[in-house]
């Protein structure tokens, strides 16, 4: 096409257009059918059985028994561990974010060390550490209260009781409490808190009085966030509240459906009905919230914040962060490691027995060995699938702008509010059964993974895609480059870090992923998740151990090389030289 | 780009080219509250080699203009014209994307692209026409950078250079292409006030090397001054008044230009009397003879009587003036001392005035606050401006 010719022929341009166009349509349409086809099916067979209101079906699964006690447990789970989560998570976030208890920058990754740890692996390595027999911890403990002569009942330090529960449940939340209130922390205008130590408020008193207030709204949804992740933990339960007798929701949806004959799908859906509609009120109510008491202020151009003083109290702060990257991370790792390399789990290390036996064990059984590749293939597959979709639907809704965009933003988010195990049991009702079959494949796990990880892979995106300024693409436009040559020259090398890091993190989850894989996985159809819960079932501990300590590898090193590879090269130093 | 003349100069030179030419151009910004008019029904045109600055507070409609004109915004209705060529019309339905208009422009966050280098950055215009177009790349790229003084940094990334620098570097990148028309969106107000006026003078510089036809956005009304051959003032969408600096200066259309352009004594007056070219103008402090060219003045029209403060002098009380040129008798309220130029606020009778003496003309000590003292006004000085 020569220069001439463009100016007269602007309609030729839009047949290209068009086929960026459709492309977006199909993801989308592909987006939506997983996400919204499951969820209409549930509902239609809760409240609509055979296409004609029936609530028989609502009477007998609301009159169980053990169902009032799972919930009323489930409600005192939640209850706790967001009070709890919520006050530590934001206090590690102000200590990082806004006082000089942060060293480097390595701090600021130091509280989310965790999240790079499946919470089925640190719940192994807990098992580990604290059961009241043959944990690591539980002999030295028992030995120092003896000392101490407090005569204590070695079961009251098991990890399998509600005390071991609330803490993992803490553990597993934390880290995400403290990734929104980061983020709220480091827009937050500085002056507010100089303003208030000016005026002479103590160092604590400023941080309860002004910059707790100032991110409210963080406040309300990392609370939002602690009570959905409470309703909808698997792992943590499954493992450690069976031999402690406490059944949670969770739980007992699983065993509606893997430990009855014939399976009760009917009572399973409505139940996951009425999670869903809780969690969406809640929702609801905390946008509500939110949208009446505003955002957080956001501050004038790139300030440096001084860093609030914290003088004595600085190394105590930082030795807070430091245990807790200990109990949530280093512990539970040690401990898989240490019980992978023995023959069976024992609470004594006897160095002759070690070897790694446990994994060529692994290695040479046929369902463990396909277990572990297929969990290879669908984390890889599914993550860069959900990425790249959540990718191209931010860039796009970025161009559109208004009201599409933002409804683009909440419909990619719905999965968020619908507990894991009940969306794998809609999947399944969905598509397991005629017309579709695919009970029993790979294909159904993906499908229900890309629905699951859609909201994960969409913030991170969004985040992503907002830094880059309008600007900066629209001086491409202006500087003579189609929209191609834009996306690929400008958006795309300026996104990939904050995609790889979003790719680093789902990988991890879905690597460990256990509620999905409880609902969809079988014999089959194995993948690590499966294969978990088959090994603690069986008691094979030291395997279990094996398999633990090859997820937090794995994680560690895909993690690893996705944000090495993702570091901009570019920050380089600022301003070196005068002028 | 006309192909057939290979250095970019086109024919019929008598006739002074139009480098953009608006007409009629309105955007109104709708939300779900309420309708704001962005742009209002404006006219402009840009010569060849001419820079048009746009002065006005924010929100006055001058980026929306400047965008309209880039393609950023698709106006609602009105015609745009770039090098003759109709980049967008309503009438017609036409829209044609920034990239095909052939632009620089220099944006007010550099938008340079952090990934890439330097040479990346300013050859990127050149790499993106068809490759006869392109030439040399490194020896153009090299030859702007050397123009503009940051030749050597072209394997350094933005983030490596200082904000003068950046914005060196993002002009270059404006003028490589060799653009119809370059667009600034306030591209200075990043950068300190030392830089900032030493960047304002290299582009003048630059302007009178390459003649480069330019429409300048800045809310900086002495930056504005400096680099316009042609300043328009905004107001709520429309350009209130369009000149030169010193027309816009010294003969302000409105009380509004009068006061965004430079500082200004202002008092409420009414005419008492009406004479060919000349009205009478009264305040609280006496009556005025006025010059003005408006033959439709009216006995009883309200206003306002304007002087700009360095027109306005001070004499001892009862001094003889040779020239009979107006004064009041006032009291020294305060003076203040500004280096170049001395402040003094007088109270006269219901108002107050304020002088900038400049000592290095007058000779004489400052006067004292609290003192009596005569203000004078220069002949000529004083305007009429409807309120």
């Amino acid at each position: 096409m020569t220069m001439n010719a463009v100016s007269q022929t602007v309609e030729n341009e839009r047949p290209r257009y068009r086929a960026i166009t459709a492309l977006v349509v199909v993801l989308a349409a592909l987006v939506f059918v997983a996400i919204f086809f499951p969820l209409g099916i549930i509902l239609q067979r809760a409240l609509l059985p055979n296409w004609k209101p029936d609530f028989a079906l609502w009477a007998t699964t609301l009159s169980q028994p053990d169902l009032m006690v799972a919930v009323r447990n489930t409600l005192i789970i939640a209850f706790l561990n967001t009070i709890i989560s919520v006050p530590i998570g934001i206090f590690f976030a102000w200590l990082v974010e806004r006082t000089d208890a942060r060293w480097g920058a390595l701090s600021r990754l130091l509280p989310v060390i965790p999240l790079l740890l499946p919470p089925v692996a640190m719940t192994i390595g807990w098992l580990f550490l604290a059961d009241p027999r043959a944990g690591f911890l539980a002999a030295p403990l028992q030995s120092l209260f003896k000392m101490l002569g407090l005569a204590i009942d070695p079961s009251a330090l098991a990890v399998q009781s509600w005390g071991g529960l609330v803490l993992l449940y803490v553990l597993f939340s934390v880290p995400h409490v403290y990734v929104v209130a980061a983020a709220a922390f480091g827009s937050l205008d500085p002056s507010l808190e100089e303003a208030a130590r000016i005026f002479g408020k103590g160092r604590l008193k400023c941080f309860w009085s002004i910059s707790v207030p100032a991110i409210r709204h963080a406040v309300g949804s990392s609370a939002l966030l602690t009570i959905i992740s409470s309703f909808g933990l698997y792992s943590i339960p499954a493992l450690l509240g069976t031999a402690a007798r406490i059944d949670v929701l969770s739980v007992y949806i699983y065993r509606l459906l893997n430990a009855s004959y014939p399976p009760k799908i009917g009572q399973a859906v409505v139940l996951g009905v009425v999670l869903i509609v809780v969690i969406g009120l809640l929702w609801l109510t905390q946008r509500r919230i939110a949208s009446s008491t505003g955002h957080a202020q956001i501050g004038g151009m790139g300030v440096r914040p001084n860093l609030i003083g914290l003088g004595a109290w600085r190394w105590p702060a930082r030795i807070l962060l430091l245990l807790y990257v200990t109990l949530t991370s280093i512990l539970p790792l040690l401990a898989l490691f240490v019980v992978s390399l023995q023959p069976f789990w024992r609470s004594t290390i006897v160095f002759d027995q070690l070897s790694f036996a446990n994994f060529f064990e692994f290695w040479s059984d046929r369902q463990s060995r396909t277990a572990i590749i297929n969990s290879a293939w669908l984390a890889v597959l599914t993550t860069t699938a959900v990425v790249l979709i959540a990718g191209i639907l931010s860039i796009v809704g970025k161009n559109i702008g208004g009201a599409k965009e933002k409804w683009l933003g909440v419909l990619t988010k719905v999965p968020s509010a619908i507990p894991h195990i009940v969306f794998a049991v809609g999947v399944l009702v969905t598509f397991g059964f005629a017309p579709f079959f695919l009970n029993g494949t790979w294909l159904i796990i993906f499908i229900c993974y890309l629905a699951v990880y859609i909201p994960q892979a969409s913030i991170a995106a969004e985040s992503a895609v907002q830094q880059v300024g309008n600007q900066l693409v629209e001086a491409s436009r202006i500087f003579g480059a189609r929209p191609g040559r834009t996306f690929r020259t400008v958006q795309l090398p300026l996104i990939l870090p904050g995609l790889a890091a979003g790719w680093a993190l789902i990988f991890t989850l879905v690597v460990g992923e256990l509620n999905a894989a409880a609902i969809l996985a079988g014999p089959r159809n194995p993948v690590i998740g499966y294969l978990i819960l088959a090994l603690f079932d069986n008691g094979t501990y030291s395997q279990l151990a094996a398999l633990g300590s090859i997820i937090g590898i794995v994680s560690g090193i895909t993690v690893s090389a996705a944000l090495l590879f993702a570091r901009p090269r570019f920050s380089g130093k600022a301003g070196s030289s005068g002028d | 780009m006309n192909s057939s003349n290979p250095d970019g100069t086109t024919g019929a030179p008598a006739q002074k080219r139009t480098a953009v030419q608006i007409r009629g151009l309105r955007k109104v910004y709708r939300t779900r509250a309420r309708n704001v008019v962005g742009v209002d029904h404006v006219d402009l045109d840009v010569n060849a080699g001419e820079l048009v600055v746009l002065l006005g507070p924010s929100g006055c409609g001058k980026t929306t203009l400047l965008r309209s004109v880039a393609g950023l915004e698709t106006p609602d209705e009105g015609e745009i014209t770039i090098d003759g060529k109709l980049v967008f019309s309503s009438s017609k339905k036409r829209y044609l994307p920034p990239e095909d208009r052939h632009l620089g422009m220099m944006f007010q966050s550099y938008a340079l692209w952090p990934h890439m280098t330097v040479f990346q950055n300013v050859s990127y215009p050149l790499t993106s026409l068809d490759p006869a177009a392109r030439g040399d790349v490194r020896g153009r790229v090299h030859d702007v950078l050397t123009r503009l003084g940051v030749a050597g940094f072209e394997e350094r990334f933005p983030s490596e250079l200082s904000g003068g620098q950046q914005q060196r570097v993002a002009l270059a990148r404006a003028l490589i292409g060799k653009p119809s028309v370059i667009l600034f969106d306030e591209p200075l107000s990043n950068v300190d006030a030392k830089v900032r006026r030493r960047l304002r003078a290299q582009l003048r510089d630059l302007k009178h090397e390459t003649k480069f036809s330019g429409i300048y956005v800045t809310h900086d009304q002495e930056e504005a001054m400096e680099l316009a051959d042609t300043l328009a003032v905004m107001d709520s969408g429309r350009i209130k008044q369009l000149g030169s600096s010193r027309q816009v200066y010294e003969k302000p259309n409105s009380l509004y230009v009068a006061g965004f352009v430079g500082e200004v004594n202002q008092w409420p007056a009414e005419i008492v009397q009406v004479g060919p070219s000349v009205v009478h103008a009264k305040t609280n402090f006496g009556t005025f003879e006025v010059h003005c060219a408006n033959s439709e003045m009216q006995i009883g029209q309200k206003g306002v009587l304007a002087i700009r403060p360095e027109r306005v002098d001070v004499g001892a009380v009862g001094a003889a003036v040779a020239d009979p040129a107006p004064r009041v008798r006032g009291t020294v309220r305060e003076v203040v001392f500004l280096g170049a130029r001395c402040e003094v606020r007088i109270e006269l009778p219901g108002a107050e005035v304020m002088a900038w003496l400049f000592e290095a003309v007058s000779h004489r000590s400052p006067p004292v606050a609290g003192s009596p003292i005569d203000v004078i006004f220069e002949p000529g000085s004083l305007q009429w401006l409807d309120a």
